[in-house]
């Protein structure tokens, strides 16, 4: 009872700010666009049966040799640059998500073992944590990349490698702080199974922070991922997510037709200004030191 | 005595989400030059936020609603930013609760001593820190010209209230407010403390506001007690009058839960509940639901604040002079 | 030190393990024994524990290999572009420090006012962009469209103690402008960021309460005593983010041509050229060694009570 209304009362401090409100619903629709990329989109633009390279380099709002427009133009094997960008969102956007997810479950766990065990498990964990942290993440994936070669499974694997040190810092410092409650004492002193400890009482507690660093971190991971893609170390051309597109553009950029980086660019941007906005307004809402 | 400070109607209300908070609703007192007033309570009773209103000190989403604060005749509430920076420090000085706190860590003590002598008076560098070095050995600091050029942190808590003293008392202010200066501190220094405030404010004829829970504390400072509770003064009267026959039966309760009011072995009496939260409209006395001679009217009348022979209170069934204390 | 074997190891192995050089560096049409040969002279014969020997004792003496592709000492490929990375990445801070702490500042100070919303706003857009596509974007503008400012290479340069260097020079503080920018963006969000929550904590502290009780003016007040207060943290970040500056200088390099040892990095990673690559990571973590050093002192000399206590243990 008690606690479903502190999370109603979260709701409503979080509806509290427009511009979040408005973060979420660009967000929703960018999720939304992405899971319906064939729906939204008038061709599927990596079967090649369905390009004309008569089409390539059209300018926004064209209309193609086969009578259909091209919204926002189209790349340089004549594919339709939204439907493009669709398709694209839907690999930046799922390998960002996918690479949190196991990234948080794997800090989540060092963490509270970190955090449960302490003593000599706890240093030589955070000793790693630290280490890793003073790295930018950009170096390490980037050598990572480099060693491992291109492919989804090995970015995904490259952006957990450099997320994992942040929630599993995160989860440590909540849960130690929960931990030198008395009432965890107490029922270690009831001899209640450690498990029952951690699930029980440590976990819930470590969730809010975690939650704040994920959104931040999604944010981060899809923005990393299309760096690297753009380097030519991510995804390969046949899985071109947004950061690829806007590479395959550069080229022709120089030359004035400007479309083909752009507007993937700004499916890029809008993807990772919602989630800020939404991470921003959870940080002020879920953060115990800034509530009133 | 003349009024130096004559406080009507002050109302100081804070905008949040749940509503606007009360913290001082309609407090009316006054003090004369060289008088040393306590004000008395528990905390959330609004005390503090007087005093910070005295300073025009009051942050958002906090602000003065209503009311007059007059030091000297001229009127304080509404005066422009510019006009109390020039009277902050020289004719009001306060001194904060927790030492630890009130100086700048990362800041030498002469600088802040001499930017605080720079506010309000054009003196040379050298006279400023001669000066300095005065104001810190009139507190009791021994080898003032050494310990300027220390940091806070090299400072106890007892020397670091002393500092912030020097500070308040550098102009001579005409009234200083003690916003329970002593209670972070131990035992021994708070006493220490309290003689050297009562000393120098007798010396300079400075009034003092000094505000406190612990009624045992200005009980031989104070020429007068003022009780708030829930944004309001309950009582006020002569110290010894209001120690020895307190009219409120919430200043009776603060008594009877001194220990020192207590004889060995009878238990302490304890005054039941929490303080109310201030956001609602006021229906009857805010003491009405802890106070054991409550009955039905003061649950729906507010009683207003009654003056008899230099003593105010607000309470239907006021406790009678010779009732036991 | 401890970190700095460990590192050498871990990025030695590591980089090891990428692909075979050899098919990247010889022709195809070369036989066996031109194959052979060139392995031999490049040591790739021997075990990678005897390999990993010999690099670690030419490292002791300030030899990193020889570059596969270049044919000249890896350290001294990457020290004959560093100057250009340096440049970049000092500029681009310069940038971001001297617009960020003032934003910020502004912003912490009238948090709710038109002023304070709106450079929040932009941080969190700066904060958004992501770097490579803003450098795509102000080359279509600055250089493609408007044909102001150049978009790639670092232009004329001069020499400073020895040093070539952009800025100097009309030119090469053209060619400089873009690709500094372009860095600036992310540190320039984080440090107005930064800044704003310091100034708003240290606003709500009772020295602040106390100070203003003293009569001070705002301007001292928010001039010494709170902008003391953070430069603490705000100068602990700066360190480490140049380093994380020399770091994503690889991006801006890519996009504008900016011949740093960012670019270098990528086209070594490219041939596969693992000499440059373990020379420029141990240099980068050397960096942030010295770079940390650096924070520590600085941390000292602003905190009282670090240095106090600094005293105190020696």
């Amino acid at each position: 009872m008690r606690e479903a209304s502190i999370w109603r009362e979260k709701v409503a401090d979080f509806a509290a700010s427009r511009i979040a409100l408005f973060g979420l619903a660009l967000l929703l629709l960018i999720v939304l666009a992405a899971l319906g990329a064939p729906w939204f989109s008038m061709q599927n633009p990596y079967d090649l049966a369905q390009l004309d390279i008569m089409d390539a380099r059209l300018p926004p709002g064209s209309i193609g040799a086969e009578g259909q427009t091209f919204l926002i133009g189209s790349d340089e094997q004549g594919r339709d640059l939204w439907s493009a960008i669709l398709y694209g969102l839907r690999i930046s956007l799922g390998v960002g998500v996918i690479s949190t997810l196991i990234a948080v479950s794997l800090g989540l766990a060092v963490g509270l073992i970190a955090a449960y065990r302490g003593g000599r498990w706890d240093s030589v964990i955070m000793r790693v944590v630290d280490i890793q942290l003073s790295f930018p993440a950009i170096l390490i994936a980037l050598i990572l990349l480099a060693v491992l070669g291109q492919g989804v499974g090995k970015i995904i694997a490259a952006l957990v490698t450099v997320q994992w040190a942040y929630y599993a810092r995160t989860v440590r410092g909540a849960a130690l702080a929960e931990m030198s409650k008395d009432y965890i004492a107490a029922a270690q002193g009831l001899a209640l199974s450690p498990a029952r400890i951690v699930f029980n009482h440590l976990l819930p507690n470590c969730l809010p922070p975690l939650i704040v660093v994920a959104s931040v971190q999604v944010a981060h991971a899809i923005a990393l991922e299309a760096t690297l893609s753009f380097l030519g170390l991510g995804l390969p051309i046949t899985e071109p997510s947004l950061g690829l597109l806007i590479a395959n553009g550069y080229q022709y950029l120089l030359s004035g037709k400007y479309w083909v980086s752009f507007f993937p660019g700004v499916a890029l941007l809008l993807t990772i200004l919602s989630i800020n906005l939404v991470a921003d307004q959870l940080r002020d809402v879920l953060n115990p030191r800034l509530a009133k | 005595m003349s009024a130096l400070l004559e406080v009507k109607g002050l109302k100081t209300y804070f905008a949040t989400k749940y509503g606007e908070v009360r913290a001082v609703d309609d407090v009316s007192f006054a003090v004369g030059e060289g008088e040393v007033l306590g004000m008395v309570g528990e905390s959330g009773s609004g005390k503090s936020v007087t005093g910070c209103s005295l300073m025009g000190l009051v942050d958002a989403p906090g602000r003065i609603v209503a009311g007059s604060v007059k030091l000297l005749g001229r009127e304080l509430v509404g005066l422009a930013e510019r006009d109390w920076r020039a009277l902050r420090g020289r004719d009001i000085a306060i001194i904060f609760q927790d030492p630890m706190l009130t100086l700048n860590p990362v800041l030498r003590i002469d600088t802040q001593i001499i930017e605080a002598i720079k506010a309000h008076a054009d003196v040379s560098k050298a006279r400023a820190r001669e000066w300095a070095a005065e104001a810190l050995a009139g507190v009791g600091i021994p080898s003032p010209e050494e310990r300027l050029t220390a940091y806070p942190h090299q400072f106890s808590g007892g020397m670091r209230q002393r500092v912030a003293i020097a500070i308040a008392l550098l102009h001579n202010p005409k009234l200083l407010i003690a916003d329970e200066p002593t209670t972070a501190l131990d035992v021994t220094i708070q006493g220490q403390i309290l003689a050297q405030v009562q000393t120098l404010a007798t010396k300079m004829k400075t009034a003092v506001i000094w505000v406190t829970h612990d009624l045992s504390v200005v009980s031989g400072l104070a020429h007068r007690i003022a009780v708030m509770y829930a944004g309001r003064i309950v009582e006020e009267g002569r110290t010894s009058d209001v120690l020895a026959h307190p009219a409120h039966p919430y200043t009776r309760g603060l008594l009877r839960s001194l220990p020192s009011q207590n004889k060995p072995g009878e238990t302490l009496t304890q005054i039941p509940g929490a303080p109310p939260r201030l956001l609602n409209e006021r229906v009857g006395c805010s003491f009405a639901a802890r106070c054991d001679r409550a009955q039905a009217l003061c649950a729906e009348v507010d009683p207003v604040k009654t003056i008899v022979a230099e003593r105010a209170f607000r309470c239907h069934f006021a406790l009678r002079p010779e009732s036991p204390a | 030190m401890l970190v700095l074997l460990a590192m050498s190891v871990l990025v030695f192995v590591g980089v090891y393990l990428i692909g075979n050089p050899i098919d990247i560096l010889i022709s195809s049409q070369a036989d066996q024994a031109e194959r052979e040969r060139a392995i031999v002279a490049l040591g790739l014969d021997k075990s990678i524990w005897s390999q990993y020997g010999s690099f670690a004792v030419g490292a002791l003496t300030g030899d990193l290999g020889k570059s596969f592709a270049h044919g000249v000492p890896a350290l001294e490929l990457i020290m004959t572009r560093m100057p250009a990375t340096l440049e970049l990445a000092l500029s681009a801070m310069v940038i971001a420090v001297g617009l960020g702490i003032p934003l910020g500042l502004i912003a912490g100070l009238k948090p709710d006012g038109f002023i304070g919303k709106t450079i929040m706003a932009a941080s969190i857009l700066g904060f958004s962009l992501p770097t490579f596509w803003v450098g795509l974007m102000l080359i279509m503008l600055f250089a493609v469209f408007l044909g102001w400012l150049p978009s790639n290479g670092r232009g004329e340069t001069v020499d400073l103690f020895g040093v070539p260097v952009s800025f100097l020079t009309p030119d090469g503080l053209l060619h400089l402008i873009l690709p500094a920018v372009n860095l600036a963006l992310f540190k320039l969000s984080l440090l107005i960021r930064l800044t704003r929550a310091g100034v708003r904590e240290a606003m709500a502290m009772e020295y602040v309460k106390f100070a203003r009780a003293k009569g001070l003016s705002n301007a001292r007040i928010v001039g010494v005593h709170v902008l003391k207060n953070i430069m603490i943290p705000i100068v602990t970040v700066i360190g480490l983010e140049f380093g994380s500056v020399v770091a994503f200088a690889v991006v801006t390099e890519s996009v504008f041509a900016w011949p740093g040892m960012g670019k270098l990095l990528l086209d070594s990673i490219n041939v596969l050229d693992r000499p440059v690559i373990v020379a420029y990571l141990l240099i980068i973590v050397s960096l942030f060694v010295f770079i940390n050093l650096l924070v520590d002192l600085a941390y000292s000399a602003l905190d009282p009570r670090v240095r106090l206590a600094d005293a105190g243990a020696h």
